[in-house]
């Protein structure tokens, strides 16, 4: 599957000029009890885990638990309280769909000014090659047998 | 603006979100090719979207331009 990068406006930091990045950010769906919703998401090798603020937990019906790793720790020290859940996840590209269930982290941040969606190892980058190509703005994705499919790996053509 | 990469790459890319709505939500339509709602909270923005005929559009939280994304929350 291929995702093109998202541009992003940003700020270069020696000179104050705004200037344009590209971020690996892909269209990720969440599905619960009650609907499913599209969120644009940072792939993040980085990230242990994948990241959704709380309200999508909240609006889209998707219990939540205490979590073994009750906070996340950025650069900085910062941190935020974190509850789990599992929910079902989908992306698709022109091609194709998949769809699986995956045990994921909720942040409770406050304000929510902080929220981020971030699609870390555990749910996401565990199941998948991945190849970054921040030249041209491609991020190209390939299952691996690790994949929990819920449901398809359909084409759409 | 000064690109930090290829003008012709950045010009295939889904567009970026202008900076008025830094820290916003903003709904895009399913080609991300317009902004077709916005808010402060992602409902927001979705119920913007739907009110405009669009029920499926892809969300995005819009960073600021001053600040610099490093897996930092403060």
């Amino acid at each position: 599957m291929r995702f093109r990068y998202r541009s992003v406006i940003s700020m270069d930091s020696v000179t104050g000029a705004q200037l344009l990045l590209m971020r690996p950010e892909i269209p990720i769906t969440v599905v619960g009890s009650r609907g499913c919703v599209t969120y644009s998401a940072l792939v993040d090798t980085g990230a242990d885990n994948v990241v959704f603020p709380r309200s999508i937990a909240d609006q889209l019906g998707i219990d939540l638990s205490p979590s073994q790793r009750s906070e996340a720790v950025g650069f900085g020290g910062g941190s935020v309280a974190l509850l789990c859940g599992t929910t079902t996840l989908e992306i698709a590209d022109a091609t194709s769909v998949l769809r699986w269930s995956s045990q994921v982290l909720f942040s409770d941040c406050q304000p929510q000014d902080d929220d981020v969606i971030l699609l870390g190892y555990f749910g996401f980058l565990e199941f998948f090659q991945a190849n970054f190509d921040g030249l041209r703005g491609w991020l190209e994705l390939l299952s691996n047998h690790r994949l929990p499919l819920d449901k398809t790996i359909s084409s759409r053509n | 603006m000064n690109p930090s990469v290829d003008p012709s790459v950045i010009e295939d890319l889904p567009k970026a979100a202008p900076v008025e709505f830094a820290g916003q939500w903003v709904a895009w339509n399913r080609e991300q090719t317009e902004i077709i709602g916005h808010g402060s909270t992602w409902m927001d923005a979705r119920q913007m979207a739907i009110e405009g005929g669009s029920p499926d559009p892809i969300l995005q939280k819009v960073p600021r331009p001053e600040s610099v994304f490093i897996g930092a929350r403060r």
